[in-house]
C-alpha cells in the first residue's frame, strides 16, 4: 500500500522557495500563477536582451547618441529610418505590458479572496490556529510581495530597452503612454494596487466571476482616470510669447507655426520632449485668451484675434526634466490609494468576513 | 423499549465524566446570544451549556440556526447580542482559536492540494498538531497521501477533514453534518474513528446532524433548537427520564383532564386510541400505558410542538437560567 510506506510530510520538497507557516500556503495555494508569472518574465527578458543589443548596436553604427527627431544636425538624418526599424515592436510591447497590471488584479486579485469565500475553503483557513489579521495579511502579502517584485523586474527590464531610444522616437516621449507607465516605478504601484483592488472585490461580492468582472471594470476605469489626472500631478511650467505685431497680423499666413497647439515647438533645450498640457492666446495684459473664441486661424480669425487685443501666446508644459517627479507623485497617488484598500480589506476581514 | 446501545456506550463514559463535571468550565456557555442577517433572527435568547467532554448532538429542523450556531463557537460569525465563552473565552481570542476545531458541512478543503500538502497546512498553522494522529486517521481509510484533494470520494473527504480537525488536538469539536453526504458504511467506520479519537482524549464534541436514530447510541447529550431558539438541553437519559410516553383510551373533545397538572408537548388520538407525550408533574392520574419515549419521538414530538416550554437539565443551566428557575 503507497500510502504506509509514506515518506514523513516533511520529506518531499517541490521546487520553490522554504517556506512555512501562512507563506508556504499562500504560496502554495498560488504557486501555479507565481510561476507562470515568473516564467513569462524570463522569456521577456530573453527578449528585451537581444531587441537592445540590435538596437544599440544601429545606435552605434549610425552615430544616433544623442540625436532628437527633427534634430538640424545632418548625422541625425538616420532618426526617422531608425523609428521605422525600432518603433513598432517597441510601442506594441509596451501596449501590452500595459495590460499587466489589468491582468494580474483579474486573474489574481480578483479569485484570490472570493474564491475561498465561495467554495468554503475560508471556513478551513478560519479555523486554523491563527489569528483574522495575520491570515489577511499574509494572504494579501505574499501575492503583493510577488507582484511588487515581478512588475519591478519588467518595468526595470522595458525601461533599460526604451532609455538609449528615448529622444529618438516621436509617440514614445517620456510622457506618452507607453512609454510612462511602463517605466520606472509606476508599474510595481499599479500591479500591486490592482492586485489588492481585485482582492477587496472578492471579499465584498463573495463570488469569483463577479469579482473578476467588477475588478476588470474598475481597473479600466482607474487607469482612464489616472491618465486624466497626470498631468496635473506636478506643477506645470508656463512660457509665453508677445510674438503677435502690427506686421503680424498683415501677413498673408497670419498665424502660421503661432497656433497655440504648436506651441512649445521652438522652445529652446530640448523643446522636443516637452509635454504641451495647455496653451492659449495671451492678451497684453497677460491674460489668457480662449482660442476658441475667433474660430479657425483664417486671415478672419486675426482681425478678431486683434481686436481682442491679443499679443502673443502662452503654454503649460512639463520639460523632461519633471520624468522622475512625475514618477514618484503617480507612485504617491497610487500608494496612497493602495494603502486604503489594504486598510478596508483588513478592517472588513476582522469585522465582516 | 430501551435500545441496549443506550445503556453500554451511554452510561460506560459517564461516571468518570460527571465527577469532574461541575468544577470544568463548561465547553460552550450562551447567555442571551442571538445572531440577526439582515432582518432574520437565525437565533435568539439562547441560554445553554454544553458540559466538558460530551457528546452532543445538534438536533433541528433545516434552518433552525443549527450552522448559526457552530459557526458563532468557531468565530466565523459575530454574535448580534448576548455573548458565547468557549472553555471560558470569547471564540475571539487565541487560545479558543486553538482549542476550538470546526468542520464544515462541505469539508471545505483545497482541491488543487494533495492529502500530504493538506495535512502540511494543518501542521503550518497549529502550533499543536499531531501529524502521526493525522495520518493515522488519513491511512486508516486507504486513502494515499499523495492522491489530490480533489480526487476524493465524499467518505475520503470527510475523512481528511476530520485528520485536520483532530490532528489540531481540540479540546472541542465542531461538526456540521458530518455524515450527511455518506453511505451507512463509511458513515458507520467514520463514526467509529471518530468515537476512538474522542474516548482518548475526551475531547468534547458538537455535532449538528438529521440522523437521529444513528447518532442516539454515540452521543450523551442533546441541544435541541427551533425556530432559532433552543428548546431542549441537557443529558440524554436525563431528558427522557422526564418524559412519559402515555397510552389509553379517551373519548370526547379536547385533552383529557387527568393530564391538565402536566405539560403535554403532544398528543396523536387514533379512534379511540390516545397517545400522549408528556413532562410529567408528579404521579399521573388514570388509566394509561406508561412507556419511556425513544430519542427520536421525542425529538419528533418537539419539533412538532415549537411552542412548548423549553427543558433544560440543570447541567445545562446557566446561572440566568438557574435564577429563573
Amino acid at each position: 500500500m503507497t500510502a504506509t510506506q509514506a515518506v514523513p510530510a516533511a520529506g518531499i520538497r517541490r521546487g520553490g522557495p522554504h517556506l512555512s507557516g501562512l507563506a508556504w500556503l499562500t504560496w502554495r495555494q498560488h504557486r501555479s500563477a507565481f510561476w507562470t508569472g515568473l516564467l513569462l518574465l524570463a522569456a521577456f527578458a530573453a527578449f528585451v536582451i537581444t531587441q537592445r543589443s540590435d538596437m544599440v548596436a544601429y545606435i552605434e553604427a549610425h552615430h544616433l547618441a544623442g540625436c532628437v527627431y527633427q534634430s538640424p544636425e545632418s548625422r541625425c538624418e538616420g532618426v526617422n529610418a531608425f523609428r521605422g526599424h525600432f518603433y513598432n515592436l517597441m510601442h506594441y510591447t509596451g501596449l501590452l505590458i500595459s495590460f499587466v497590471p489589468l491582468v494580474i488584479g483579474v486573474f489574481l486579485g480578483g479569485p484570490l479572496l472570493s474564491r475561498e469565500l465561495e467554495n468554503g475553503t475560508y471556513a478551513l483557513s478560519r479555523s486554523q490556529s491563527v489569528s483574522r489579521t495575520r491570515w489577511i495579511a499574509f494572504k494579501l502579502g505574499v501575492p503583493a510581495l510577488v507582484t511588487l517584485i515581478g512588475t519591478g523586474l519588467l518595468s526595470a527590464l522595458y525601461t533599460w530597452w526604451w532609455r538609449p531610444a528615448d529622444t529618438l522616437l516621436t509617440g514614445m516621449y517620456w510622457y506618452q503612454s507607453p512609454p510612462f507607465t511602463n517605466v520606472g516605478v509606476v508599474p510595481a504601484a499599479l500591479s500591486v494596487l490592482a492586485l489588492v483592488t481585485g482582492a477587496a472585490i472578492g471579499m465584498v461580492l463573495r463570488r469569483t466571476v463577479a469579482a473578476m468582472a467588477i475588478t476588470c471594470t474598475v481597473s479600466v476605469v482607474g487607469w482612464v482616470g489616472l491618465n486624466l489626472l497626470r498631468p496635473h500631478l506636478w506643477p506645470a511650467r508656463e512660457a509665453t510669447a508677445h510674438q503677435f505685431t502690427a506686421d503680424f497680423y498683415g501677413s498673408p499666413t497670419p498665424l502660421g507655426l503661432y497656433t497655440p497647439h504648436a506651441w512649445p515647438m521652438d522652445l529652446p533645450n530640448k523643446s522636443y520632449s516637452s509635454w504641451n498640457v495647455d496653451s492659449g492666446y495671451l492678451t497684453s495684459s497677460g491674460d489668457h485668451f480662449t482660442s476658441g473664441a475667433c474660430g479657425d486661424f483664417t486671415e478672419a480669425s486675426a482681425d478678431c484675434l486683434k481686436a481682442h487685443d491679443v499679443v502673443g501666446v502662452w503654454a503649460q508644459y512639463h520639460p523632461a526634466s519633471h520624468f522622475w517627479p512625475m514618477q514618484w507623485a503617480t507612485t504617491a497617488v497610487l500608494l496612497a490609494a493602495t494603502t486604503a484598500v489594504t486598510a478596508f480589506s483588513i478592517w472588513w476581514a476582522r469585522r465582516r468576513a | 423499549m430501551n435500545n441496549p446501545l443506550h445503556q453500554g456506550s451511554r452510561t460506560d463514559p459517564a461516571p468518570h465524566r460527571t465527577a469532574a463535571e461541575n468544577e470544568e468550565t463548561p465547553a460552550l456557555e450562551a447567555r442571551g446570544l442571538g445572531r440577526r442577517f439582515r432582518r432574520n433572527w437565525a437565533l435568539r435568547d439562547c441560554d445553554f451549556r454544553l458540559p466538558a467532554g460530551r457528546i452532543c448532538a445538534l438536533v433541528g429542523p433545516n434552518g433552525a440556526g443549527k450552522t448559526t450556531l457552530l459557526s458563532l463557537a468557531a468565530d466565523l460569525l459575530e454574535p448580534t447580542c448576548g455573548r458565547l465563552r468557549v472553555f471560558g473565552d470569547s471564540p475571539k481570542t487565541p487560545a479558543s482559536r486553538s482549542r476550538v476545531a470546526f468542520v464544515g458541512q462541505r469539508k471545505p478543503l483545497y482541491p488543487g492540494f494533495t492529502v500530504e500538502e493538506m495535512l502540511r497546512a494543518g501542521r503550518e498553522l497549529n502550533p499543536g498538531w499531531d501529524q502521526a494522529k493525522a495520518e493515522r486517521l488519513v491511512r486508516q481509510g486507504d486513502i494515499s497521501l499523495h492522491a489530490k484533494v480533489g480526487t476524493l470520494s465524499g467518505g475520503q473527504r470527510t475523512r481528511v477533514a476530520l485528520a485536520l480537525a483532530f490532528g489540531k488536538r481540540p479540546r472541542l469539536l465542531l461538526l456540521d453534518e458530518p455524515m450527511s453526504d455518506l453511505d451507512p458504511l463509511v458513515r458507520h467506520e467514520i463514526t467509529a474513528a471518530l468515537m476512538s479519537e474522542v474516548a482518548e482524549h475526551g475531547t468534547t464534541v458538537l455535532m449538528s446532524t438529521h440522523l437521529v436514530s444513528e447518532m442516539d447510541h454515540v452521543c450523551d447529550y442533546l441541544v435541541t433548537v427551533t425556530g432559532g431558539r433552543v428548546r431542549l438541553a441537557g443529558e440524554v437519559d436525563v431528558i427522557l427520564g422526564a418524559h412519559t410516553l402515555l397510552m389509553g383510551r379517551h373519548q370526547g373533545e379536547g385533552l383529557p383532564s387527568e393530564l391538565a397538572p402536566h405539560t403535554v408537548v403532544s398528543t396523536d388520538t387514533t379512534g379511540h386510541q390516545l397517545t400522549a407525550l408528556i413532562r410529567p408533574r408528579g404521579p399521573v392520574a388514570g388509566q394509561w400505558a406508561h412507556h419511556e419515549p425513544s430519542l427520536e419521538e421525542l425529538l419528533i414530538a418537539y419539533l412538532r410542538a415549537p411552542d412548548i416550554e423549553p427543558l433544560l437539565t440543570p447541567s445545562a443551566r446557566t446561572g440566568a437560567s438557574e435564577d429563573a428557575a
